[in-house]
């Protein structure tokens, strides 16, 4: 069903939970919490190609096709402490691979199990934080809800400034619980029930380069336990244990003359599973007129495969996974963001094409024939209560 | 001695006797409140007096008040807040004696001008983009303020400005300009 | 890896740059919404999960992750 295909949104909690911002952002000597209320409300859409002809066991299929509707909400609640909300709901449409087989060797194909998948997911969370003369600390809890899939999680951030100002020091730590129950139905699956479990730690600083720059330099840790094969796919058989290790650097500048700031931000990951990857993401961000903003935004992301990645099972094998997902590939996405304020309210528009191959990554392996290349556009509006 | 190291010590030399002259230290409670001369950032009415923008005004000028001098800045958030509820302050205490001196330190004068716009009051606003007042005042954050009493002296430090501040503010103007 | 030794140094002599001071009034540009690293929290939030689900990687743009719908 669903869950072979998504993932909870791990950066949700993340990016609700965490206000990772330099020191004197409120103007104050205090770290304070937000002047106004905000509220926002996006809707987007993601398609994914249909899988080509000469990938696929009979004729092309189409592939997922995703509503996704956002809300979120901070309000201040007294002084020194805030509140957020965020919801998302999910509505995921189309099929998945069932798994990858070959009609003449070497030229792996798709074969899909001929099941349309309709599901609707549910994430809720709740960050409350509290606010200090030097910093400030959050608290989150999650929730995440489909049909053959519940996960609970709890997150604890925290940032302190130097003295001076110019460099804070920020945390965080979270758990999750999922439970795991497939669908039965179109395909017989890898469990009938079943749990993981998700422990991550993350500790970052930030520098004050100068008037216009700032830098920040992060580093991470993975550990999930429980199942994680995919239930649904046929002979997918993965470690009940994963160790995953991030480092990452991020870079901010604006440029007075052109009144534009650029974002720069890059990613280097590792597990025990064999897999490596990078990440490079750089976004311009650039302001027309008072009341407008433009923001082209590219990203390049290469991985390596997985030790037990292959388009064929071999017998022998102890793990397998045909999963694309955990093969070698490079990704090139790109696309453009515009906003637009009136008053009180600001409205947006986005749209962002991404596409993979095995030869645009800078690792070799087999190409998987499920890699897939997709479209999303997204429409938002927000709300500060002045 | 090195070349380098004699010009350390000079360098050193320099910034002893350059703070000795500015006066060593952040502005506290107690001390007197250090002069502040600063070109006005738009046309004002004081004292009976109709003085154009950039004409040089300060402290001096409001001598024998009691003054809360603020410092802000058009990205600080709480300054939105505070302005209005100043204003408000300074309508029904200024008969009394009672003086708000808004002291800017945008990097450019353009902010501080469309905040001014946005959100006008009838206080004197003088613009400090070179932060020499910041600096000599030693402020560590936007807004602060310090109360001055009729004297000249520092009486309050307020740091920060969260809502409903503007009532114990009232208390300790009336209790100043009682004095 | 060799990337990980390079941004380990890079980090360090960022961090000891020893960068003059920024006074608190002369942060008005850091101040601004388009020099924040998070930016648009929803946007983050959809492209994040979007590629931990259609990737192997995840995490890395700050604090920990939470739960994980896929396998």
């Amino acid at each position: 069903m669903a869950t072979s295909n998504t993932k909870k949104n791990t950066t949700l909690l993340a990016l609700t939970s965490s206000a990772l911002m330099l020191p004197g952002y409120e103007g104050a000597l205090a770290d304070a919490a937000p002047a106004f209320a905000e509220m926002g409300v996006r809707y987007s859409k993601y398609e994914e190609d249909d899988s080509k002809n000469s990938n696929t066991f009979g004729a092309s299929s189409e592939r997922y096709d995703i509503d996704v509707a956002q809300f979120h909400l901070l309000a201040p609640v007294s002084n020194n402490w805030s509140i957020a909300l965020d919801v998302q709901w999910e509505d995921m449409s189309g099929a998945s691979p069932w798994f990858v087989g070959e009609s003449t060797p070497g030229e792996p194909k798709i074969i899909m199990s001929g099941a349309s998948i309709e599901d609707t997911r549910t994430d809720v969370s709740v960050t409350t934080r509290y606010y200090y003369d030097r910093g400030n600390a959050g608290f989150s809890y999650a929730r995440s809800d489909e049909d053959d899939y519940k996960s609970d999680a709890i997150s604890l951030d925290g940032a302190f400034n130097s003295a001076d100002g110019m460099r804070t020091y920020s945390g965080a730590l979270s758990a999750s619980a999922d439970d795991i129950e497939p669908t039965q139905g179109s395909v017989p699956t890898n469990t009938l029930k079943d749990h993981k479990d998700i422990r991550s730690a993350w500790i970052g600083v930030s520098q004050i380069i100068s008037k216009r720059a700032i830098v920040r330099f992060g580093l991470g840790y993975t550990y999930r336990e429980g199942f994680l094969t995919d239930p649904y796919k046929f002979r997918d058989k993965r470690p009940d244990e994963r160790n995953e290790w991030t480092v990452s650097a991020g870079y901010r500048h604006f440029f007075v003359d052109a009144n534009a700031a650029v974002h720069a931000d890059y990613r280097y990951f590792d597990d025990d599973w064999g897999i490596e990857s990078h990440t490079v993401e750089v976004a311009w961000h650039q302001d027309i007129g008072d009341h407008s903003r433009v923001i082209p935004f590219v990203r390049y992301y290469t991985q390596d495969q997985a030790d037990f990645f292959a388009n064929q099972a071999n017998l022998n094998d102890t793990y397998f996974a045909d999963d694309f997902r955990l093969s070698a590939f490079g990704a090139l996405s790109g696309g453009l963001r515009v906003k637009h304020e009136i008053g009180n309210w600001s409205v947006n528009l986005t749209g962002e094409r991404y596409e993979s191959s095995e030869s645009w990554g800078l690792y070799n392996g087999d190409e998987s024939p499920a890699l897939v290349d997709y479209w999303r556009y997204s429409i938002g509006l927000d709300y500060t209560f002045k | 001695m090195s070349l380098r190291a004699r010009w350390t010590s000079f360098l050193l030399w320099m910034s002893v006797l350059v703070s000795a002259a500015m006066g060593a230290g952040p502005v506290s409670v107690g001390d007197a409140a250090p002069k502040v001369e600063l070109p006005l950032l738009s046309a004002q009415e004081i004292n009976g007096d109709s003085l154009s923008a950039g004409t040089s005004f300060g402290l001096d000028d409001l001598r024998g008040k009691v003054v809360y001098l603020d410092f802000w800045a058009s990205w600080c958030g709480p300054c939105r807040m505070s302005f209005p509820r100043l204003e408000q302050l300074r309508q029904e205490l200024g008969p009394r004696g009672f003086e708000v001196l808004a002291i800017n330190v945008d990097e450019f004068e353009v902010d501080a001008l469309n905040f001014l716009s946005e959100i006008p009051v009838t206080y004197p606003a003088l613009y400090d983009g070179g932060g020499t007042a910041a600096q000599q005042y030693g402020i560590l954050g936007m807004p602060t303020a310090y109360l001055i009493g009729r004297e000249g002296q520092v009486r309050f430090l307020h740091q920060g400005f969260r809502k409903n501040d503007e009532v114990q503010l009232r208390s300790k103007i009336i209790k100043l300009l009682g004095e | 890896m060799i990337i990980v030794k390079c941004l380990l140094a890079f980090a360090l002599a960022a961090l000891l740059c020893g960068c003059e001071t920024v006074q608190p009034w002369e942060r008005g540009t850091l101040a601004r919404e388009d020099m924040a690293w998070e930016g648009d929290i929803m946007e983050g939030a959809i492209r994040s999960q979007i590629h931990a689900s259609k990737e192997a990687s995840s995490g890395g743009s700050g604090a920990a992750g939470g739960g994980c719908g896929c396998n």
